[in-house]
């Protein structure tokens, strides 16, 4: 086993990474820009490399910086966390090439996967299901006609040099085919100075589920079940679940065996993720691997007991997968959300600052994975992400009710965070119910604004800190501390 | 004692007196009658008494504004006068909309306009970028750049005057 792992990455994922080196008796060394001299992770690592400018591409994104950091103290395996360079082939290479370890796929597998249509082309021929749509380009709509009732409607009509949503049309009735090709040849035209177009089949609402995989060096895969990520805003995933609410055991086995085939057919080694749009009839189509941890991971460990982080360590370091797959048996239900300094009220806009004050909720079934602290000013240069916090419960039900619960006991000051948008929304009947897809946020939650129905209550709390001595806590000699009664042996003193 | 409040930028009036008996203080806000006591957890921490109901209240001020924590809900409450330290926008509403100003910590990557341009309501004046998002600022009103005070590559915080703009003449008689 390694004795010291550099993690390359800063915030609430590096310091979750370094946890699990702890229980491990691994050294952990953190990396840090200039905007994250005092950051959390620094102060977790057992040492800290300062390797340049708080721009990523100055530090956390400078392979020499961190190749060279990794030197400096002697590490053994370099953990890219994810982001930044996580699924870089170019970053993992040079780690192998320097006889650092790097912990995740080979270099060859992060290229391969990371290509789009190699990997559709891989999963393919390796009878995982793929969205159903023409691998070339049409100009003659009748022929588009043709193709359409093979694919399926609704369809939707893409420009082949397309982008930003130009020359793109959802078309559900095949007598609409024709108008609705004529309007985005043009567009595309306009647009790109090519008409080219092409179908693909459309999913409305479709869900988002993926499955987490592990696979070890000796050729053993298991898949960890799946979690459910429809709910997103901005095209990023905010509450994330696991098990999902749509999916029956055997879809579950369907689902877990396509994800550890895609593993196979990719040579993959180390932990992974294959995703999957789900539509409503209960039919999956492979969407891409992250050849990485992803930043919802803990609802996986949640229900499955097993710490993605040391498993990945494990692997690096060429040991066996510890279970078959039949050993692997969920447990419960866990939700994650995110909470990021971002502005609910105004698009999600991100909000940087100083955090003035922390309070992290406690108690049975909750975890937080966090990467700050109060008095900790949040820099602009990063993704907003503050931590994550994770429920586990018996049910969803209980889940549900448990993370009402601990989202109304966090306490951030200082930055906007979504905490009581999460709020109404895993309050929400749709929720509730488990029919989330990737357009509910959009759909549902559209103009939201804060209830305001503790508006008096603020006020009143303000009044009595405008009417009260500036210093609550008496600043006397430490005999005195120690005789410091608690509030309720006060009571008597209750402000007049 | 009264306190004009605004609560998430909304008004709020607050008045609070202590009560005869010594046993509390009574406070109304816009009509609605709260009968109120409080103890001090720590500097950050309330634990308020609303008609006999216990409230855990979080708060931390910053700039004259005041970050409050209930159940999961934030608010900021301001109270206008209370502190004439704090940095305010100097001039009145009509200089500040002559003005473009980033809402939010960010880097400046692309300017758009140069001095002595003319330019629409709408047209894209500066681009900036915190936390990975691109957020696009555009001039308020037709008019003529009469200022720009910032480079590509400068930091810049809310409130700060990245552009002036001088109205066009048909403008001024519109406002």
């Amino acid at each position: 086993m390694f004795r010291k792992i550099l993690i390359a990455n800063r915030g609430e994922i590096a310091v979750r990474i370094m946890r699990t080196c702890k229980e491990m008796g691994i050294a952990a060394v953190a990396v840090h820009s200039e905007a994250d001299r005092s950051a959390l992770h620094v102060q977790t690592a057992d040492e800290a490399i300062f390797i340049g400018g708080s721009e990523p591409r100055e530090s956390y994104l400078n392979i020499e910086k961190i190749i060279g950091a990794a030197r400096a103290c002697g590490a053994e395996a370099i953990h890219p966390g994810y982001g930044f360079l996580a699924e870089n082939g170019a970053f993992a290479e040079r780690c192998e090439a320097e006889r650092f370890r790097f912990i995740g796929p080979p270099a060859a597998v992060i290229r391969s996967l990371g290509d789009k249509t190699t990997a559709r082309t891989l999963m393919l021929n390796s009878a995982v299901p793929v969205i159903p749509g023409m691998t070339e380009t049409e100009e003659n709509p009748d022929n588009l006609a043709g193709q359409a009732r093979e694919i399926g409607y609704p369809v939707l009509l893409k420009a082949a040099a397309g982008g930003g949503g130009k020359g793109m049309r959802v078309v559900s009735d095949p007598e609409k085919l024709k108008d609705a090709f004529d309007e985005a040849t043009s567009e595309a035209q306009n647009a790109f100075g090519n008409g080219a177009l092409y179908l693909e089949k459309y999913l409305e609402r479709p869900r988002h589920v993926e499955i987490q995989i592990l696979a070890d060096a000796h050729g053993h895969i298991v898949h960890l079940c799946e979690r459910e990520c429809s709910l997103q805003r901005r095209h990023q995933k905010i509450i994330e679940e696991s098990p999902s609410p749509a999916l029956s055991r055997a879809l579950r086995e369907a689902m877990g065996e396509a994800a550890v085939n895609a593993a196979r057919a990719a040579g993959y080694v180390n932990a992974g993720t294959v995703e999957f749009l789900l539509d409503a009839q209960g039919r999956f189509y492979f969407l891409e691997v992250n050849t990485r941890l992803q930043v919802e991971h803990p609802v996986t460990e949640m229900v499955t007991g097993i710490d993605l982080v040391r498993e990945q360590i494990r692997i690096a370091a060429g040991e066996p997968l510890s279970w078959r797959q039949e050993e692997i048996q969920p447990r419960g239900h866990a939700i994650e959300c995110r909470i990021y300094a971002e502005d609910p009220e105004r698009g999600f806009i991100p909000s940087p600052g100083e955090i003035l004050y922390l309070k992290e909720p406690a108690g049975p079934g909750i975890r937080v994975d966090s990467g700050i602290y109060s008095g900790f000013t949040v820099p602009t240069a990063y993704d907003p992400i503050l931590s994550k916090l994770i429920v586990h419960a018996g049910d969803r039900p209980g889940a549900i009710e448990r993370m009402v619960r601990a989202l109304s006991e966090y306490v951030v000051l200082g930055v906007r965070t979504p905490v009581e948008f999460l709020l109404e929304v895993i309050r929400s009947d749709p929720f509730r119910s488990g029919e989330t897809h990737t357009r509910l946020i959009d759909e549902r939650f559209a103009g939201w604004k804060p209830s305001m129905s503790r508006a008096d209550l603020a006020c009143l709390a303000y009044a009595a800190s405008r009417l009260s001595p500036r210093k609550a806590v008496p600043s006397g000699t430490g005999s005195e501390r120690d005789h410091f009664p608690s509030p309720w042996e006060t009571l008597g003193g209750w402000s007049l | 004692m009264e306190f004009p409040l605004l609560v998430n930028k909304e008004q709020k009036s607050l008045t609070i007196a202590p009560l005869p008996s010594g046993e509390g203080h009574t406070a109304r806000i816009d009509g609605r009658e709260y009968r109120l006591r409080w103890l001090p957890i720590n500097d950050n921490e309330w634990l308020l008494d609303v008609d006999g109901r216990p409230i855990r209240a979080c708060l931390a001020a910053r700039e004259g504004e005041t970050w409050i924590s209930i159940d999961g809900e934030t608010y900021l409450v301001e109270e206008p006068g209370a502190d004439d330290r704090r940095p305010r926008r100097r001039g009145g509403p009509d200089d500040q909309s002559r003005q473009v100003t980033p809402p939010m910590p960010a880097a400046v990557i692309r300017i758009l306009a140069a001095e002595g341009d003319l330019v629409n309501r709408g047209q894209s004046l500066i681009v900036l970028s915190a936390m990975k998002m691109e957020t696009t600022l555009t001039a308020p009103y037709r008019g003529t750049v009469k200022k720009i005070h910032v480079a590509v590559g400068a930091q810049v915080m809310p409130g700060e005057i990245l552009l002036e703009i001088e109205p066009a003449e048909e403008e001024q008689h519109g406002v």
